[in-house]
């Protein structure tokens, strides 16, 4: 069954996610980036970005597991094509963001092995003030199933 | 890098020294999966991953856009900030693999 465009809109539950200094040292640690402006505060102080902030892939970390739309996705025909980022405003240890993911959107594209489809999923990740500070934007392949 | 560049001296075309990774291992891709919270059994279980066809577990895509983002982080250095970073995901990245990094000057514009 191909998914129907009545999705695009569809959210998860929201939820609260704390950027935590250990969890941002371990993801850190699995790339290898050593970059002073995750852990050093006077060089981060002298950056664009006035002080510490998190690795740009972090948010894909953002999740405590049980996020979950209130859609049926068969899971072994996702193939996560392409990830974007969207920076508002930095994310930093400490921050306490409320995030939601929504199906922002899903088209049909003519492929090679028949017609496939595209959907665009966006966590939006807004501080206590409701100011929006990060989206992170999946864009998977919906492929059918070999028969 | 582009050493301690400033905005006005960049040009179009302009390449920067690219940045190479150490091999990826198979520590490497559970210390991801614990700090990430994907732990798809893909990336972790040869046993498994031989099971659905391939050779042994792949790399997480997103370490390899986390190597990604540290090069694009080293290159904006204290200058800049990052407000949007995109990747398309090729192709299947293994263990022992080395992640060669590399880019270039694409535009230049105000706003």
């Amino acid at each position: 069954m191909d998914l129907d465009k009545s999705i695009i809109g569809l959210t998860s539950k929201e939820y609260v996610f704390e950027v935590e200094n250990r969890h941002v040292g371990q993801f850190a640690a699995a790339i290898g980036d050593n970059n002073p402006l995750y852990t050093d505060e006077s060089y981060a102080k002298q950056s664009a970005y006035e002080g510490l902030i998190v690795p740009p892939t972090f948010p894909i970390a953002m999740n405590n597991g049980d996020v979950e739309l209130p859609i049926d996705l068969d899971h072994r025909r996702m193939l996560h094509g392409e990830q974007e980022f969207i920076y508002h405003k930095p994310v930093r240890v400490g921050d306490r963001l409320h995030c939601q993911l929504k199906v922002s959107d899903l088209y049909d594209k003519e492929g090679k092995s028949g017609n496939m489809q595209f959907l665009k999923l966006d966590t939006e990740m807004k501080d206590e003030t409701g100011e929006l500070v990060c989206i992170s934007r999946m864009n998977i392949v919906y492929r059918s199933l070999a028969k | 890098m582009i050493k301690d560049w400033v905005l006005e001296e960049l040009v179009v075309g302009q390449k920067t020294e690219p940045m190479m990774k150490p091999p990826i291992t198979k520590v490497q891709l559970a210390q991801y999966a614990g700090a990430s919270g994907d732990f798809n059994p893909l990336h972790l279980d040869d046993e498994f991953a031989r099971k659905i066809g391939m050779d042994g577990v792949i790399a997480h895509g997103m370490l390899v856009m986390g190597f990604l983002g540290e090069y694009v982080m080293k290159i904006a250095a204290q200058q800049a900030r990052v407000v949007n970073f995109n990747m398309r995901f090729g192709n299947m990245t293994f263990p022992g693999d080395e992640i060669r990094c590399s880019g270039s000057v694409d535009s230049l514009h105000r706003s």
